[in-house]
């Protein structure tokens, strides 16, 4: 069940709750009018969970589906192996920077099927992409998996021919960005090119294959210069390749290819998911200071790509959805500040909440008890536990209460086992 | 000589004097008290005191006190030989008879345990092993409190050589036959950490019982409620000991009386701390959760006070 | 004359006694006058170490303890009762540590076992045959202890002059100073001056010295034998020594 706790989340908590009471006669909203009973679903896969569910010789804590459009509540808890492609085009760069030197040390790359992940992937299913896109906003503690589960989502959604638009760190924009030049297309705004290069060639390596075969055309004509222009009924690869090309445009670029995926998505041609991890960056404050005056930092908001971003944040479309993130670490944090909470309403700030609402908030919680099992089960399946006392019950419950079952947490305490 | 005596008879009055006077104080605090004047102790004079003349000076010893004069003027030897002059002790002219009939006693204390040994080999026992005195236990008085009993001054050699034969005589297998002898010149140690101060089981409406215990380590304070029959939740400052503690070093300072005596994932643990930083806040918890813990486990009653943590205020 | 020679020997043989922490030593717990400070520690001599290891503590103390009479120390900040508590590991922290920050210190170290465990772990896994993976060893604490091990010297250079002349003196080393120049050597592989790819974190570093220098290969075990060689090549010195 999606554990909408505060009553501050009174709107999206009304969206949330529309679609998981089973009766929706009230369904005044415009968000997704399909029925899941959860509560039903999730019995019934709690009732029948998955035992021994490999050949013999793997342990428990796997699970042969690779196929995460199969995945349903029955594979809670266990470790599903994504293929090397799959991870070449979604998870190349969305994960905990922990993660990767895992994968190659263990030869091979699994991910925990969890809940939230299930409980997105089952509205995702059940949704109506005739009306408009739904914002599912992924929220937890720090370390809690919220990133992972994004990534589970991308791989769900590209296997089924979505295509991803991926911005695996949002705060990158607004701190570490190396080149930003004023807006020449609006005045007030400033453009990061390489930045919007760079989303661009994530946006061709995550949907390769995909766009070729689509063959999108853009529904009217982008004049760049006087010599450079796009016409209307021109690829939509051509479009990015230009903009990868000639970076001076790229954030232009970018603009455009964000409004000709939309229509598309709302045609019906293709189907968009839209994700950002650390959306909650885009209403901070940046770390680039401004000319006039040394003490004043520019907003997010005064930067293109965010707007652009926004814009595919924004309802006005049909046909996909967003799944974003709302992360502690995205925000200007002060240090030992008591004040702070993992809560979206807190992170987003009054301006990001207005705009964003409605979104259907997904509660990322720590490992219970036999997730918590589980990833310790596959840590000693791949030798990860060195230590004796690891491979005692003992040794467990200390890891548990020094972790207090928080993944990452969980993930650090381990390896000094 | 006459002089002498004269000194010790006068030195005689002056002490009767005082202590009558010190008798008549005495009534007087308690009247003032409105405690019976037959009935007054002298904690009852000590905390008198303290209640009519309040002082705020640091050392204990500068501070208003009403003691027996035995305890304030120092003794004086009595006189020691008569009027003749013949002395009264035997040893009186070895300069210091105390200690050399202390030391002449010490060896037939020995010799007598010697001759008993041998009877008990003759008859084939052995020595009783649960009666062997703990040398650990306790020290031999130091030489100025062996002084001080004697009332003689000795010299190094000669508190040396008290030493060396009073340990030959404890270490001795039925030493314990002479326990009260040895003991006289023993100050028994009792380790603070002994002592157990262990708070006692309060039981809430449900009928799970808790204890509540407070720690402190440089200006960290903590206040912990225990419960039993848990599940190893922890809460402090109404957050998860995560978020309280992000370094992993204060987690584990937290869960080491735990981890210690056994109880880790059988208690639950509600805790509230202030003041200091992190370090120190985890030194209290790990305090204060140390000594309730204990209790519980009967067996484990002395080992948790092994590693208490100190909040020496300043070396801390 | 004489008696204050004896006096002062005595006073020697005091002061040696009062230093051993035999409980047969007869000046156990004497008075301040014969208490000789220790290090300016705040704790006298009288204080015993804590007890903080569980194994250390199986039985309930025996009636003749020593701990149940004496008073004891508190337990340090590092002297926590875990299951992975290590001495070793402890040692390294505190000498890798720099301005009291314990805490870097520390996430250096877990994240050196991280990596050791990462490379081993990768040769394991991409190794099919048995034979072959079970020569590699995965545990990280043996490949530390046993790089530390390697590194230690057996000897080192102290000067002596002699004539106006400053000579190399190859000498015996102690426990202690071996210890310590092992753990000093691995450091500095890993963080000194001479790291051409400073690309690379201290840990990333730091792992691969350990896996090297288990194998008697690395840049620390490499300034152990120059010392080595050094002493090897003064040893006609040896006897300046004395």
């Amino acid at each position: 069940m999606f554990s909408i706790v505060r009553p501050v989340l009174r709107r999206s908590a009304c969206a949330c709750r529309l679609i998981t009471s089973s009766s929706s006669n009230n369904s005044s909203t415009e968000q997704g009018s399909g029925t899941i009973n959860f509560n039903e679903l999730f019995q019934k896969g709690i009732e029948n969970p998955i035992r021994n569910p490999v050949k013999k010789g793997l342990a428990v804590c796997r699970t042969n589906q690779t196929d995460p459009s199969q995945h349903t509540i029955r594979h809670e808890g266990l470790y599903y192996r994504v293929a090397p492609e799959a991870i070449q085009r979604w998870m190349k760069e969305g994960l905990h920077p922990d993660i990767y030197p895992l994968f190659r040390a263990f030869n091979e790359s699994c991910l925990m099927v969890r809940r939230p992940a299930i409980e997105i992937m089952e509205c995702m299913r059940a949704a109506d992409y005739s009306l408009p896109a739904i914002r599912y906003m992924l929220y937890g503690r720090a370390g809690s998996g919220k990133s992972s589960t994004l990534a589970h989502l991308m791989h769900f959604c590209g296997s089924q021919d979505w295509v991803i638009t991926h911005v695996p760190w949002a705060p990158v924009l607004h701190r570490y960005s190396k080149e930003r030049v004023p807006s020449t297309f609006k005045e007030g705004r400033i453009d990061q090119p390489a930045d919007a290069a760079k989303w661009l060639s994530r946006l061709m390596t995550t949907n390769d294959p995909l766009l070729k075969t689509l063959n999108l055309k853009t529904h009217r004509k982008y004049i760049w210069s006087r010599r450079e222009v796009t016409e209307e009924g021109d690829a939509l690869t051509e479009l990015i390749d230009f903009g990868l090309q000639r970076v001076k445009y790229a954030p232009d670029v970018m603009g455009a290819v964000i409004r000709e995926l939309k229509l598309h998505a709302s045609s019906g041609n293709v189907k968009v998911l839209v994700a950002i991890d650390g959306v909650n960056g885009m209403w901070e404050q940046t770390r680039y200071i401004r000319e006039e005056s040394r003490h004043k930092f520019f907003h997010a908001q005064e930067l293109t790509i965010v707007q652009h971003l926004m814009e595919f944040l924004k309802n006005d479309w049909t046909g996909g959805a967003s799944v974003c993130t709302v992360d502690e670490g995205a925000t200007i944090k002060e240090m030992n500040d008591p004040l702070t909470s993992y809560m979206p309403r807190f992170l987003l700030g009054q301006k990001g909440f207005d705009f964003l609402d409605p979104f259907i908030p997904v509660h990322v919680p720590d490992y219970s008890d036999k997730e918590a099992n589980s990833c310790l089960d596959y840590y000693t399946d791949r030798k990860w536990i060195q230590h004796p006392a690891g491979l005692t019950e003992a040794g467990r419950t200390e890891m548990f209460f020094l972790s207090c079952k928080n993944p990452l947490e969980l993930y650090k305490v381990s390896r000094r086992w | 000589m006459r002089a002498y005596l004269e000194r010790a008879k006068a030195h005689d009055a002056f002490m009767q004097g005082e202590i009558s006077e010190y008798e008549i104080g005495k009534r007087h605090l308690a009247n003032i008290m409105g405690a019976d004047p037959d009935n007054f102790s002298q904690e009852d004079i000590d905390k008198a005191v303290e209640y009519l003349l309040p002082s705020g000076l640091f050392d204990k010893e500068a501070r208003p006190k009403m003691k027996h004069p035995h305890d304030v003027i120092p003794k004086r030897k009595a006189a020691e030989f008569d009027v003749d002059g013949r002395p009264f002790h035997t040893y009186f002219y070895t300069a210091k008879p105390q200690f050399f009939k202390l030391m002449h006693d010490a060896v037939f204390v020995l010799e007598s345990l010697k001759k008993e040994e041998d009877k008990m080999l003759r008859r084939g026992e052995e020595a009783n092993a649960d009666k062997k005195i703990i040398i650990g236990a306790s020290v031999w008085l130091t030489k100025p409190a062996v002084e001080e009993k004697l009332q003689e001054k000795l010299s190094d050699e000669e508190y040396d050589s008290f030493i060396r034969l009073f340990t030959r005589i404890i270490e001795h297998p039925i030493s314990y036959a002479e326990e009260t002898f040895i003991m006289q010149y023993r100050r028994v140690l009792s380790a603070e950490s002994m002592i157990s101060s262990i708070p006692e089981l309060i039981y809430d409406e449900a009928g799970r019982p808790y204890q509540e215990a407070e720690g402190a380590r440089k200006t960290s304070k903590a206040y912990v409620k225990i419960w039993s029959q848990g599940s190893g939740h922890v809460t402090v400052n109404g957050t998860d000991l995560l978020d309280c503690f992000p370094e992993i070093l204060d987690r584990e300072q937290v869960m080491s009386p735990l981890h210690f005596t056994n109880t880790l994932g059988r208690v639950d643990i509600e805790a509230r701390v202030e003041g200091g930083g992190h370090s120190s806040r985890a030194g209290a918890l790990r305090e204060e959760a140390l000594s309730p813990t204990s209790s519980e486990i009967p067996p484990l009653r002395v080992s948790p006070r092994i590693i208490k943590n100190n909040n020496v205020s300043f070396f801390g | 004359m004489a008696a204050s020679m004896t006096k002062g020997v005595l006073n020697c043989c005091r002061i040696i006694c009062q230093n051993s922490k035999s409980s047969a030593s007869i000046y156990k717990a004497s008075s301040p006058i014969w208490q000789v400070p220790l290090r300016n520690s705040s704790y006298s001599s009288t204080y015993l170490e804590p007890t903080y290891r569980k194994a250390d503590l199986d039985q309930p103390l025996d009636a003749s303890d020593d701990r149940r009479f004496l008073p004891i120390k508190a337990a340090k900040n590092d002297e926590v009762s875990t299951s992975t508590l290590d001495p070793l590991l402890n040692k390294f922290i505190r000498q890798m540590m720099r301005k009291g920050n314990k805490q870097i210190s520390r996430l250096v170290m877990d994240r050196t076992i991280e990596r050791i465990k990462q490379f081993q772990l990768e040769k394991y896994h991409k190794e099919t045959s048995e034979e072959k993976r079970d020569l590699i060893n995965l545990e990280p604490i043996s490949i530390i202890y046993q790089a530390v091990e390697n590194c230690k010297p057996l000897l080192t250079i102290q000067h002596a002059r002699r004539g106006g002349v400053m000579y190399m003196v190859p000498i015996p080393v102690k426990p202690s100073y071996a210890l310590y120049k092992s753990i000093d050597w691995i450091i500095e592989a890993s963080t000194g001056k001479h790291r051409t790819n400073t690309d690379n974190r201290v840990w990333d570093d730091m792992a691969r010295e350990f896996i090297a220098a288990a194998k008697n290969d690395g840049g620390a075990i490499r300034k152990k034998q120059e010392l080595h060689r050094l002493c090897e090549a003064n040893r006609a010195y040896a006897h300046y020594r004395w």
